[in-house]
C-alpha cells in the first residue's frame, strides 16, 4: 500500500513538473477544446436558432461534450505515453525499474483523471460563461454523479488498454486513436434512448453511453441517479466498466508478453 | 573448453543454452525468423567487467536484454546467484543503460529523473537523495543536477543514464555501448568510474561495445559473439597469447633492404614505407624459430643497420578480426565450430 502511495506521489510530482515547465501544452489543449465547443455551439445555434428546444438540449450537449473529453483523454493517454516513451527509450528503463507496468498505468490513469477533472472544471467554467447556461446540480446528487463519472472513466480507460496493448506491439497507432475519437464523439451525441431495443442494447454495451445517459438524468432532467428506476442502468454501468477494465487489462498483458517475446518493447 | 583464466569466485549469473529466435508477427512469414542468440553458454564471475564484442547483428544487445528480462528467451535458462553462490529465485536488481542518452526523461532534470525512477524502485527517499547527490558528483554533474536533461550535452546525458543505472546500488550493471559518441574526456571518465565500481564496490558489469580500446582498457574478460554464438571467451591476455604470432617488424634503410630482399624471398613478409625518409618497415610473418634464424643470418652476415626491431603483439582488434575471420571460415566449412577459452571447440 505504501508502495502504491509512493507511486502515486511520484506520478503526481512528475505530472506537476511537466505541466509547470511546459504550460503551453496545457494552455493549447484547453484552447483547442474550448474552440471546438464554441464551433459546435455556434454552429448548432445558427442551424436551430435560439429556440426553446435548443435551450433544453444545451445542457445535455454540454454533458456529452465534457464526457467526450474524458473519452479522448482515456483513449489517447496510454497509446500516446507508450509511443512517446518508446521513442525516447524510457519505456525499457521503466520496465527495468518497475516490471508491473500495468499497475503503473492504473496509477497514471488515476493521476490523469484528477488532472482531467481540473481541466474539465476550467473548461466547464468557460463553457457556462459562454452559453450563459447552468447545469441542474442537486448537491445531494453530487456523490452519485461523481460515482457515474468515475465508473464511466474506468470503462473508458479499460477500453484504452486494448489500444495500449496494440501500441506496445505496433507503436504508432495514433491514426486509430483519431478515428476512435471521432467515433466516440458520435457515440456521445447519439440519442440512444430513442433507438430500437436492439440498437440500445448494442450501444449501451459500448463504453461511455450508459454513463452519459445517467449523467443527463441527473444534470439535465434533475432526477436522482440512485432512484430505484435508475439502479438497473447504474448496475449495468458497473458491469460494463468492470468488463472493459478486465478485458482491456488482460489484452494488455497478452500484448506485453508478445512484445517481450518479439523484442518489441524498445523498438520504435 | 573453459580457459585457464577463469576465476574460482562465485558466479554473478550463468546462461545455459540460451537461445533467442525472433519470429515475424505474420505466421506465414515464419521462414524469415532471425536467430539472434544461439545456444549461449556462459558463466560470468562476480566483481568483473565482462565485455561482449561482436560485429553488428552478432546478438550482443539481445543477450543484454535477455539478461535484463526485457526479452523472453526462446529456449535455455538464465540463473542469477548471490554473493555466496546460491541461486537466486528471482532476477536481482539490475541497472542498465540500453539506449545511451535516450534512457532518461529529457524534460526532467537529472535529480528529478533519479527521484522518479528511485520511487518506482521503492528506494527510500532519503537514500535516493544521498545516492543521487553522490552519483551526480561522481559523474561531475553536481552543478547541472537541476537543469533539464535536454539542455545537457550528449556526454552529460549519457552520464545521467549511467548514474540512473547505478541508483539503488545494483549488483549487476548492463551497459550497451556506454561510451558511443562521447568525447575522449567523457569516455575516459566513464572508463575510470567503471573500473572503480568493480574494484572498490565489487559490482559486476556486462558491457557491449564496438570500441576495442574501451574493452581492452576496462574489461577483465572478453566474450566475442558472431551470428548469435559466443565464439570466444577468455581473459584479454589469454586471447592475445593464443593469437600471438611470430611476427617481427624491422625498420631498415631502403638500400639495405633492396640488397637482402632476394635472400629472404622464401619468407613471408609485407613491406611499407617508414615515416622516416629512406627507411622501410618490413613485417615478417614467421612460422617457427627456424625461420627466425633464417631471417637473422643474412642480416647479420651483411651487417645490415637496423633502426628498430620489435615483435608484433596482436591488439584486441587484431584478435577480434582474427577470431571473426576464422569463425566465418569455419562456419562456411564445418558449420558449427566454436571457440571458447581461446581454443577451437
Amino acid at each position: 500500500m505504501t508502495r502504491l502511495v509512493r507511486l502515486l506521489q511520484a506520478e503526481f510530482i512528475r505530472t506537476l513538473i511537466l505541466r509547470w515547465r511546459y504550460p503551453l501544452e496545457l494552455f493549447t489543449g484547453l484552447t483547442v477544446m474550448y474552440l471546438i465547443f464554441l464551433g459546435l455551439f455556434l454552429g448548432a445555434r445558427s442551424l436551430v436558432g435560439e429556440t426553446k428546444s435548443f435551450e433544453l438540449s444545451l445542457s445535455g450537449f454540454i454533458v456529452s461534450y465534457l464526457m467526450w473529453f474524458f473519452a479522448i483523454s482515456a483513449l489517447s493517454r496510454l497509446t500516446y505515453s507508450i509511443e512517446v516513451e518508446s521513442s525516447q527509450g524510457v519505456l525499457e528503463q521503466i520496465y527495468l525499474n518497475y516490471p508491473r507496468y500495468l499497475l503503473l498505468q492504473y496509477v497514471r490513469g488515476f493521476v490523469d483523471f484528477i488532472e482531467g477533472l481540473i481541466f474539465i472544471a476550467v473548461l466547464l467554467g468557460l463553457i457556462l460563461l459562454t452559453t450563459q447556461k447552468a447545469l441542474l446540480m442537486d448537491w445531494g446528487n453530487a456523490g452519485p454523479v461523481a460515482l457515474v463519472v468515475i465508473l464511466t472513466v474506468i470503462g473508458l480507460q479499460g477500453f484504452g488498454f486494448l489500444f495500449g496493448g496494440l501500441a506496445l506491439l505496433f507503436k504508432r497507432i495514433g491514426q486509430v486513436g483519431g478515428v476512435l475519437q471521432f467515433g466516440f464523439f458520435l457515440l456521445a451525441y447519439l440519442p440512444v434512448e430513442r433507438m430500437s431495443t436492439a440498437g440500445q442494447h448494442l450501444l449501451y454495451s459500448l463504453p461511455l453511453t450508459q454513463g452519459i445517459r445517467l449523467l443527463k438524468l441527473a444534470l439535465v432532467e434533475g432526477r436522482p441517479i440512485l432512484a430505484a428506476v435508475n439502479l438497473g442502468m447504474l448496475s449495468g454501468l458497473v458491469v460494463n466498466s468492470l468488463c472493459y477494465l478486465l478485458i482491456g487489462s488482460a489484452f494488455f498483458l497478452l500484448c506485453e508478453k508478445k512484445a517481450k517475446i518479439d523484442g518489441r518493447l524498445g523498438q520504435y | 573448453m573453459r580457459s585457464a583464466g577463469s576465476t574460482a569466485s562465485a558466479p554473478a549469473f550463468e546462461l545455459s543454452r540460451l537461445t533467442k529466435t525472433f519470429y515475424p508477427l505474420i505466421p506465414w512469414h515464419r521462414h524469415r525468423a532471425v536467430a539472434a542468440v544461439r545456444e549461449l553458454n556462459l558463466k560470468v564471475p562476480r566483481g568483473i567487467v565482462f565485455s561482449l564484442l561482436g560485429p553488428n547483428g552478432a546478438g550482443k544487445t539481445t543477450t543484454i536484454k535477455l539478461l535484463a528480462g526485457l526479452i523472453l528467451p526462446t529456449q535455455g535458462a538464465i540463473r542469477f546467484f548471490d554473493v555466496n553462490g546460491r541461486r537466486l529465485p528471482h532476477r536481482p536488481r539490475i541497472g542498465a543503460v540500453l539506449e545511451g542518452s535516450r534512457n532518461v526523461y529529457w524534460r526532467l532534470s537529472p535529480m528529478e529523473n533519479l527521484y522518479y525512477f528511485g520511487e518506482l524502485n521503492g528506494i527510500p527517499r532519503s537514500e535516493i537523495r544521498r545516492q543521487g547527490t553522490e552519483l551526480l558528483a561522481m559523474f561531475e554533474l553536481a552543478d547541472r543536477a537541476h537543469s533539464s536533461v535536454q539542455t545537457l550535452s550528449r556526454g552529460m546525458q549519457q552520464k545521467v543514464a549511467i548514474a540512473l543505472a547505478l541508483l539503488g546500488d545494483p549488483d549487476l550493471l548492463l551497459l550497451d555501448e556506454p561510451t558511443l559518441g562521447l568525447d575522449v574526456e567523457s569516455a575516459r571518465l566513464i572508463r575510470e568510474r567503471l573500473r572503480h565500481l568493480v574494484e572498490a564496490r565489487g559490482k559486476t558489469i556486462v558491457l557491449t561495445t564496438h570500441q576495442m580500446e574501451l574493452a581492452a582498457g576496462v574489461a577483465d574478460r572478453i566474450g566475442i559473439m558472431q551470428q548469435g554464438r559466443l565464439v570466444a571467451e577468455d581473459r584479454l591476455g589469454n586471447l592475445i597469447k593464443f593469437f600471438r604470432k611470430q611476427d617481427y617488424e624491422l625498420e631498415l634503410p631502403r638500400a639495405s633492404w633492396a640488397e637482402v630482399k632476394p635472400l629472404l624471398s622464401r619468407l613471408s613478409f609485407s613491406e611499407a614505407d617508414s615515416e622516416e625518409g629512406g627507411y622501410v618497415l618490413v613485417t615478417f610473418h614467421l612460422k617457427d624459430a627456424r625461420e627466425f634464424y633464417e631471417l637473422i643470418a643474412p642480416l647479420k652476415e651483411r651487417g645490415v643497420p637496423l633502426r628498430s626491431v620489435r615483435q608484433v603483439t596482436p591488439t584486441l582488434e587484431d584478435v577480434f578480426v582474427e577470431i571473426t575471420r576464422r569463425y566465418r571460415a569455419e562456419d562456411a566449412g564445418a558449420g558449427s565450430a566454436a571457440m571458447q577459452g581461446g581454443e577451437a571447440k
